[in-house]
């Protein structure tokens, strides 16, 4: 089945005429997402490559069926983008974007909540449902589809986990990048709660990253809320308290959000945790087997 | 995002520019591998050590440097 997106999605892509933009949204067409629609204000009537361009979203729903918007706007115009987005009637936005100001967040991340739009992101590499649509730029080729639901704060060590799984004989329902900022649209209990509830899913991948208390919150979740097996991987066991590794939500502050604290949690209500992602993988593995 | 190709390009770039006498040791895997390891392949560099994966990479990395294996 999937979560969140599928071959019913229709991709309208904010800044598909910009060199990001289009390399990565007709690389998911390329992969056979429905790609229906660029949107670029002052752009309306052009096309790429076939694709008709609008100005706005709501054009890109109207005139074109558009149910899903790729966010893939400078940091600087963004929000104001995402903002577009929730207002235009699609039901999913996916914000690439990395850099926009947490302040910006804070209101766009309410916004999205009182709609009732789904956001993912911002500053994460979208969704991926092998076999049926790819929103954002995970490398698909790394992935097959299968029975794993993926839900991850990194982009890399995903694909690093994926290509481990698919080598192992086994494949993925949905892979879906939360994203490194301090303030995203989904957490992990939002999506660990969409795999509970799709039929494809039989056992879920859970990548954390030191910073905020995402995954200590997700640990009781799961205890009390999820029946389908968990494996985790959290990265920044080595990183000195203080220093901001990458993402701007990857900050040990004092003595929380380290990883050492989140295995702790993870582990105290029966989730395995992998220190590698190749090992990951190989418990994943071995416990679907099993299953 | 980042793609292989423009890693490549970037360290034969910079291998013009400085004299590269640290070894190198280099993993490309993910967007535009291949392109970027034709690319590494072209350009011969030496002091280029190339591994396949994350893992062996990492190991190359310690025994180079001096450290056990």
């Amino acid at each position: 089945m999937s979560i969140i997106i599928d071959e019913g999605t229709k991709l309208a892509v904010s800044g598909l005429t910009g060199r990001e933009g289009s390399f990565h949204g007709l690389r998911n067409k390329a992969y056979g997402t429905d790609l229906v629609a660029g949107v670029t204000p002052g752009k309306g009537g052009q096309d790429v490559e076939g694709v008709p361009v609008f100005d706005t979203i709501a054009e890109a729903v109207t005139e074109a069926g558009a149910n899903t918007s790729m966010i893939f706007v400078p940091a600087r115009f963004a929000a104001p983008a995402i903002d577009e987005a929730i207002d235009s009637g699609v039901e999913t936005v996916i914000a690439i974007t990395e850099g926009i100001p947490v302040l910006d967040m804070l209101n766009t991340y309410w916004k999205a909540k009182e709609k009732g739009v789904r956001l993912i992101g911002p500053n994460c590499p979208g969704v991926l449902s092998p076999g049926k649509a790819n929103v954002g730029i995970i490398p698909a080729q790394f992935f097959d589809p299968g029975p794993i639901g993926v839900v991850s704060k990194s982009g890399t060590l995903t694909y690093q986990i994926g290509n481990e799984l698919k080598q192992a004989g086994t494949g993925n329902s949905s892979i879906v990048g939360i994203g490194g900022d301090p303030i995203v649209g989904s957490d992990f209990i939002d999506i660990l709660t969409m795999y509970e509830a799709d039929p494809d899913t039989e056992l879920i991948v859970m990548v954390g990253e030191i910073g905020g208390d995402a995954e200590e919150r997700a640990a009781e979740f799961i205890a009390a809320e999820v029946s389908k097996p968990v494996v985790a991987y959290i990265a920044g066991f080595t990183a000195p308290p203080g220093k901001q590794m990458g993402h701007a939500g990857a900050i040990i502050s004092g003595s929380s959000g380290t990883a050492q604290a989140k295995k702790d949690a993870l582990e105290a209500k029966g989730v395995r945790v992998g220190e590698s992602p190749t090992e990951t993988a190989q418990i994943a593995a071995e416990m679907l087997r099993s299953l | 995002i980042t793609r292989c190709d423009e890693i490549a390009k970037g360290i034969v770039t910079a291998s013009s520019q400085i004299d590269l006498d640290l070894p190198l040791v280099v993993r490309l895997d993910g967007t535009n591998f291949e392109e970027g390891l034709a690319i590494l392949a072209e350009a011969n560099l030496p002091n280029l050590h190339q591994e396949k994966t994350m893992l062996d990479a990492a190991r190359r990395v310690v025994e180079l440097a001096g450290g056990a294996s």
